[in-house]
């Protein structure tokens, strides 16, 4: 009887310790995400939930997105794509309520991050809105429309200011903000770095003479003229 | 820079911690702008502060036992026959101990397996000493 005690209790150990391994191995390797047993989905419900809350029905999105966040509530993509599935199943004013909560979890979340980004705007709110547009920037993910959301942003005074008091905090996120790429090389780009410039901001010294060099190369004397100005009092990095 | 934020994530889940493990997802949640990149950080890089995070005061508690009964241990050793493995053990363990503030060696498996020998070096002196205390007083 002991023996038989015994053997079962070993057996279950090692069930839970394949299900638990096969889960974790699953992060690194997503096509493990359907071979994991039910019971042991964590990090492999966050795979299959990423996959079904799009393509799947409405209700099994639902189901699916539900169990997740039940198994690991704390990630801010969780309650994301939880929102995402209230959407779909037409539930808007509770996909806004997870998408807010989301966005209150870190700067990671893309998704929340550009649903707080345009309620921010919306809600005449430009200093959350760049700080939002910022976090955006430090992920400088592709997939991310960066230079539409920084043109809506910087296309008024107000938002300008905002962006210039966002850059005056040093951050990261600077770095991927100030280079120079052909989707976000506006003129206000270049009033924005003037307006922080006087407000006391010390941007990095490569970021802008990579700028002004790029400005100097369009013949664009008058935004080049704005970051030249700004160079004068950057700041070299570490 | 992590351990900014981290001291903050101790504060907000002291004293019974946020659970093992969830280091990852915790700091998320309150890392700063500042600091944020496209580069995530897994681990606190100080172990006592991750532990702090993760299982709060007892976690802690836990880790000061650990070290005190190291400390003893070696005190013990010192007058003992064999002292050297068991002081060689001890600062296997110091070590350990000490790079922890900088990293996190034992959630390594082959640093755990070198604590573990380190512990069985100096167990056996601290046993021994208890023994023979014990031994003494039965005398009497």
């Amino acid at each position: 009887m002991i023996r038989a005690l015994w053997i079962t209790l070993m057996a279950s150990i090692a069930v839970c310790a394949v299900g638990a391994e096969l889960d974790r191995a699953s992060r690194r390797e997503p096509a493990l995400s359907a071979v994991v047993p039910g019971p042991f989905r964590s990090f492999a419900q966050e795979r299959l939930t990423t996959t079904v809350v799009r393509s799947g029905t409405p209700a099994v999105a639902m189901d699916t997105a539900r169990t997740l966040v039940r198994r690991r509530p704390l990630p801010s993509e969780h309650l994301s794509l939880l929102a995402i599935a209230e959407e779909r199943n037409g539930d808007r004013a509770g996909s806004g309520l997870l998408i807010q909560a989301a966005a209150r979890r870190g700067w990671r979340d893309s998704i929340a991050q550009q649903a707080m980004f345009d309620i921010a705007l919306g809600a005449g709110d430009p200093a959350e809105a760049s700080r939002r547009l910022a976090a955006l920037w430090s992920q400088n993910e592709d997939q991310v429309p960066l230079g539409d959301l920084t043109t809506r942003l910087l296309a008024t005074p107000q938002g300008r200011k905002a962006m210039a008091e966002t850059l005056k905090t040093p951050g990261r996120w600077q770095k991927a903000f100030l280079s120079p790429s052909s989707e976000n090389m506006s003129k206000e780009l270049a009033e924005t770095i003037a307006e922080a410039d006087r407000a006391g901001a010390r941007l990095d010294c490569t970021s802008l003479g990579r700028l002004g060099q790029f400005y100097a190369g369009q013949k664009r004397t008058d935004e080049e003229a704005l970051v030249t100005g700004a160079i004068k009092n950057c700041t070299k990095a570490d | 820079m992590i351990w900014e934020d981290a001291r903050y994530s101790v504060s907000r889940y002291w004293p019974v911690g946020a659970g093992m493990a969830t280091f990852d997802e915790v700091f998320q949640a309150d890392e700063s702008l500042e600091y944020v990149s496209q580069r995530r950080a897994g681990r606190a890089h100080n172990d006592y502060l991750e532990i702090a995070i993760e299982a709060g005061a007892f976690g802690l508690a836990l880790v000061a036992a650990w070290a005190l009964w190291a400390f003893v241990s070696a005190w013990q050793a010192i007058a003992a026959p064999q002292r050297w493995p068991a002081l060689g053990g001890f600062a296997i363990l110091l070590t350990i101990g000490l790079q922890s503030v900088l990293d996190y060696p034992l959630r390594n498996q082959t640093m755990l397996c070198l604590a573990g020998l380190a512990v069985l070096l100096l167990a056996p002196v601290a046993s021994r000493g208890t023994r023979r205390s014990g031994d003494a007083e039965n005398m009497q």
